[in-house]
């Protein structure tokens, strides 16, 4: 059997990667598989995933459905279990750390060492959601009356979440942790792309002592296994993190339930760098904000609105550092960029490259596809430079989701703004400047889920994470990421006994009834 | 006015034939963000509302292709070309209708030319 190594630990390929149905990894009832491969090397097959069918995915609902409603295990009111589960996966994740980051990189061409990070980020979202499940609180209103209105918080019940590739852990540790630290139950379908990263959580959450049923997860295509848990009328909940047109679909097909949603979409993240910015520092946190992941980020910088005396200084700079990253094996220390995560992702950032070439735009850094030895087995792209883009083309407009910046030069703070928000998302956005007051003004102003001040595309888990316009709905992570998961009841009490009211006896007449 | 116009073989016909044939009434939107962006979707018409938010850039074999109103200012001057692409095995997160035939239609795009009548055509510069 092929197997890929790093270190110590060897990856035999291609993995089996079954479905985890009430407690059990099993095969699809219909035999049904589909594979992966590797897109460092793409003539290696990594896995062979059971595609689930309807069956499968119906009995998946149905066994989450069942916790939830039965209280099985007490998952929805023991949630001192929850916590033990939560922590203790976390700590499974954590000691295996090294080995799970080897299989994120092989999986999604993620470097080793950003791996290595990403697993530890997703320890982290499941210990701070382990450390929130008993400061769930209400609240309690005494009223003018004399009675007592109790506002409860209570899970929303059964959860699809629907988790993206290009993080694949903490993407869904942002899902999965909150909703079970709520009290819910989870029917997951991961990212086709990085289906062993999501048996590394399950795995996790069994070994932890999760109850069967609890979290079930499910492989497939959108158009089936996703398009039919979204509309399974057995959900409460769909989380979702990818593509925004699908949002848009998704929510469409929410609608017909009322179901409660979450939405992670796109984003199209300016950059904004001051005349009094600090370059150096600017062009650092573009370089790791815009090209992190290989640019396959929806938070990445892919706009540098640059103030037109400090223009020439940081192109020049800018191109100088991305330059000097090393494209290559994901399973190399010395790797800052790895592949792209498939064929379809590779040709649509190069139709991009191409397209501003015909458009005319500045080549400030040309790049592109890269061949000859270990690239010709791989997506591998370079980093691409734009300069003097307009605002208003697509370069300037789509998200590309690859390592392509385009440089967008300003005059004024007000057309700095103008241009960052007129796009249709939200997401995020940089301000590099040593004014304070200005940093503050500006932020105040740009239509962004989240803004940085002199750094970028760092993600505290004690945060937020969310946009705004077609960027989004909801929020992840932090205490908003478990409000998510939280419906809101209001028990009222009569204290006084009475059989005279006010608020009966202001509409009716009771006394005479 | 926009003026976009959309190519595409006999790959794509057949594959929207097939389509058609399927499920009926059927769309194709643009898609674009996160983790699939740029990629034509195959939606049942009857499964996504376009609304006002999206204007009609084209058809391919009668399916009406729409982008976004807020995006198709950018497509202004482009062909659109459509290709059929397998998926070798794997599997694609896209709610897309393809992708249950094993394929994805994909998008590119070249440059408009404005073709100018004959009579109208400056005379060629002399050869160097």
């Amino acid at each position: 059997m092929p197997s890929i190594s790093y270190g110590k630990y060897t990856l035999e390929i291609p993995v089996r990667v079954r479905l985890f149905i009430d407690g059990e990894e099993v095969p699809s009832s219909k035999g049904k598989t589909f594979t992966r491969e590797n897109p460092a090397h793409f003539d290696q097959t990594i896995a062979i995933i059971e595609e689930a069918s309807t069956d499968d995915l119906n009995r998946a609902v149905d066994l989450a459905r069942e916790v939830f409603d039965k209280d099985k295990y007490g998952w929805v009111t023991n949630y001192r279990q929850r916590i033990r589960i939560l922590y203790k996966t976390a700590e499974i994740l954590r000691e295996e750390a090294e080995r799970i980051a080897v299989t994120v990189a092989v999986e999604n061409g993620m470097p080793i060492r950003q791996a290595r990070a990403h697993v530890l980020a997703a320890a982290e979202i499941f210990e701070f959601y382990a450390g929130l499940a008993d400061k769930i609180y209400g609240d309690s209103i005494v009223l003018s009356n004399g009675n007592v209105s109790l506002i409860f918080k209570e899970p929303v019940g059964v959860v699809a979440a629907i988790s993206p590739w290009n993080f694949p852990m903490t993407q869904a540790a942002r899902k999965i942790a909150p909703a079970l630290a709520a009290g819910c139950t989870v029917v997951w379908k991961p990212a086709s792309y990085t289906p062993m990263s999501a048996m590394e959580i399950y795995r996790a959450l069994a070994r932890a002592g999760l109850p069967k049923g609890v979290v079930n997860v499910i492989y497939g295509p959108g158009a089936t296994v996703g398009n039919e848990l979204v509309r399974h009328p057995k959900i409460d909940y769909v989380s979702f993190t990818g593509e925004t047109t699908t949002g848009k679909l998704i929510m469409q097909q929410a609608a017909a339930g009322i179901k409660r949603i979450g939405l992670e979409l796109g984003g199209k993240n300016p950059g904004i760098v001051f005349e009094d910015a600090n370059i150096e520092e600017a062009v650092r946190a573009i370089v790791f904000g815009g090209l992190r992941n290989t640019g396959q980020a929806c938070g990445a910088i892919s706009r540098v609105l640059v103030h037109e005396s400090v223009h020439e200084k940081l192109v020049r700079r800018l191109v100088e550092v991305t330059k000097s990253l090393v494209i290559g094996e994901p399973l190399d220390d010395a790797t800052d960029m790895g592949p792209l995560v498939s064929k379809a992702q590779e040709e649509k950032v190069l139709s991009y490259i191409d397209f501003g070439k015909k458009a005319g735009f500045k080549v400030a850094l040309d790049g592109g596809k890269l061949t000859g030895g270990i690239y010709d087995k791989g997506y591998f792209v370079s980093p691409v430079i734009f300069d003097d883009v307009d605002p208003k083309s697509r370069l300037a407009q789509e998200e590309i989701f690859g390592p392509v910046i385009a440089i967008i030069p300003f005059k004024t703070e007000q057309e700095a703004i103008e241009i960052a928000n007129n796009v249709i998302y939200g997401l995020t956005a940089s301000i590099f400047t040593k004014d304070p007051a200005r940093a503050f003004r500006v932020a105040r102003k740009l239509q962004a889920g989240t803004v940085w001040i002199n750094d970028a595309y760092t993600q505290p888990t004690e945060g937020i994470w969310g946009g705004y316009k077609q960027s989004g709905i909801g929020r992840e992570l932090g205490l908003y990421g478990l409000e998510e998961f939280l419906e809101i009841k209001q028990v009222y009490i009569d204290t006084t006994g009475s059989l005279d009211r006010p608020h009966w006896r202001t509409v009716m007449k009771i006394d005479k009834l | 006015m926009l003026n976009v116009s959309v190519e595409y073989d006999d790959d794509v016909k057949e594959l929207i034939r097939k389509m058609k044939e399927k499920y009926g009434d059927i769309i194709i939107i643009l898609g674009h963000g996160c983790c699939s962006p740029t990629e034509p979707q195959i939606y049942r018409s009857s499964d996504f509302i376009v609304g006002s938010d999206y204007v009609e850039v084209g058809r391919v074999e009668d399916v009406p292709f729409y982008i976004e109103r807020n995006l198709a200012e950018s497509y202004n001057g482009w062909v659109l070309t459509l290709r059929v692409e397998p998926l070798n095995g794997a599997v694609d997160d896209s709610f897309s209708l393809d992708v249950l035939e094993g394929v994805r239609l994909r998008l590119g795009f070249k440059k408009f030319r404005i073709a100018i009548p004959k009579e109208l055509r400056m005379n060629e510069p002399p050869s160097s």
